[in-house]
């Protein structure tokens, strides 16, 4: 019993200290939206209709990509996938991945980083708030961006044409 | 430690009882023989048929699958369906060879499962380094990963590269390499007529708008597919099960997480046999229109189920 009674609260302070060190989770809508398949006009004004609220989360996704625990869990599932690609393999020979696991990993992992950049720029154009629109500017000035995603952060500071 | 004569001859009565119960299990049970499964694959049979009364969707693990005693069909649903790695689905109707007595043996054939030709455009290069060679070994391990989960799920289907062509240079307009194929299945056959109608599934590797991994569409008797650069691992299987005239499965009853048709999806990668089963039988499937299969159609949209139509969410 004493010893219950001195454990609660360390492991309450633990709790508290874990959920800090946490990133904050993202809200479905905006989840959603960046893991549509094929998106639906929807799933944008969803994300739309959040305004000023998710532009820090889309600031960070355009600036910066997607947060480490996430780019850790797309690993995670990939290094899965390869395994279970070279698990038939083994039973199917014709059927066979090219490359080793980590060129596997490389290969998609930038192209998840790529989407979630795209799919923010594109929600930021979107919302076209002021704020929104800061952020597609200070991303226009980095110099490191890839052509497709310059390309997207352009198109979403293009204002709509008017009716 | 010594073994007694009591406990000898108690493990010698459990053996015994475990022996007959087996055997006396055995007695009324019926069976299905799938012949022609290689090796050790794994198999699912599915049975309707009759007992104390009808009764639809019975599973059991192949090559040789275990029913209880199936009684002879009379006004009942008879059918047997059979799925195995590496093998075709088969599906055997009007099933009159039950009797009312155990021990049935109902033999199957099956065949080599089918092989669905691909064929690969690659318009845009790597997102990076515009390099053709990356992006088309990207399309080949995503056709592998197609076969992965179609084949592995025995679904009884998978994929071949029937060809490859860097189309970079072709003679398209720079804007449809961020369009969707809705609307332009034309211009996408145009980039190279003479390739673009050869038979198989014609998939276009492009930059794409950023609201797509890919997209499908039907073109005539086959389906044109495009993959973006904002593609996944998984996103040719996901645009294959459209071309299969599966829906998305959000919402759907029954339907997991991992799904492969899930779209949002974080974790996609299964198939359930209910899907399996659509993707060989809807008569608007690409492998019954293209004639990659012969045999039974059906019209099995998502939400039915039925006699005639698996449950979508319908599991090994």
């Amino acid at each position: 019993m004493r010893v219950r009674s001195r454990l609660n609260p360390l492991l309450l302070v633990f709790a508290v200290l874990a959920g800090c060190s946490q990133a904050p989770a993202q809200p479905a809508t905006l989840v959603a939206w960046l893991d549509c398949v094929e998106c639906t006009p929807a799933q944008l004004d969803a994300v739309k209709a959040l305004g000023d609220q998710t532009v820090p989360d889309f600031r960070s996704l355009l600036l910066s990509g997607p947060s480490d625990t996430r780019l850790a869990s797309e690993r995670q599932r990939l290094k899965v996938a390869y395994q279970a690609l070279k698990d038939y393999e083994r039973r199917h020979p014709q059927n066979s991945v090219q490359g080793t696991e980590q060129q596997y990993v490389d290969q998609y992992l930038s192209q998840f980083a790529l989407r979630y950049r795209l799919r923010a720029a594109k929600a930021l154009g979107a919302i076209a708030t002021p704020g929104a629109r800061s952020v597609l500017q200070d991303a226009q000035k980095l110099n490191n961006l890839p052509e497709r995603l310059r390309t997207e952060i352009a198109i979403a500071l293009t204002p709509p044409p008017s009716p | 430690m010594k073994w007694t004569r009591r406990g000898i001859v108690l493990v010698a009565l459990a053996a015994l009882v475990l022996l007959s119960s087996w055997s006396v299990f055995s007695l009324f049970k019926d069976r299905v023989k799938l012949s022609g499964v290689v090796g050790s694959m794994p198999a699912t049979v599915v049975v309707d048929g009759r007992r104390s009364g009808c009764f639809e969707d019975e599973k059991a693990n192949g090559p040789t699958a275990s029913f209880w005693n199936v009684l002879s069909r009379q006004t009942c649903h008879s059918e047997i369906i059979a799925f195995a790695e590496g093998n075709a689905m088969n599906v055997q109707t009007n099933v009159g060879a039950w009797t009312d007595s155990s021990g049935d043996v109902l033999p199957m054939t099956m065949t080599p499962e089918l092989a669905v030709p691909l064929n690969l455009f690659i318009m845009s290069g790597d997102f990076d380094t515009h390099d053709e060679a990356t992006r088309e070994a990207r399309a080949k391990n995503d056709v592998a990963r197609a076969t992965q989960i179609f084949s592995g799920a025995e679904c009884g289907m998978g994929f071949s590269v029937g060809l490859t062509k860097d189309e970079r240079s072709a003679n398209f307009s720079a804007d449809l390499l961020t369009a969707e194929c809705t609307g332009n299945v034309a211009r996408f056959n145009a980039i190279d007529p003479a390739l673009t109608s050869k038979p198989g599934v014609k998939v276009f590797y492009v930059d794409g708008p950023s609201g797509l991994q890919g997209q499908m569409c039907v073109d005539g008797q086959t389906a044109v597919i495009i993959i973006t650069v904002s593609s996944t691992n998984e996103t040719l299987a996901h645009e294959l099960g459209h071309a299969f005239w599966l829906g998305h499965a959000n919402g759907s009853p029954g339907m997991l997480a991992d799904n492969l048709m899930m779209s949002p999806a974080s974790n996609p990668g299964a198939l359930t046999l209910g899907q399996c089963y659509r993707a060989n039988i809807n008569q608007e499937s690409v492998v019954n229109k293209s004639g990659f299969r012969s045999g039974l159609t059906r019209s099995c949209p998502d939400a039915a189920g039925g006699s005639e139509c698996l449950t979508l969410s319908f599991s090994k």
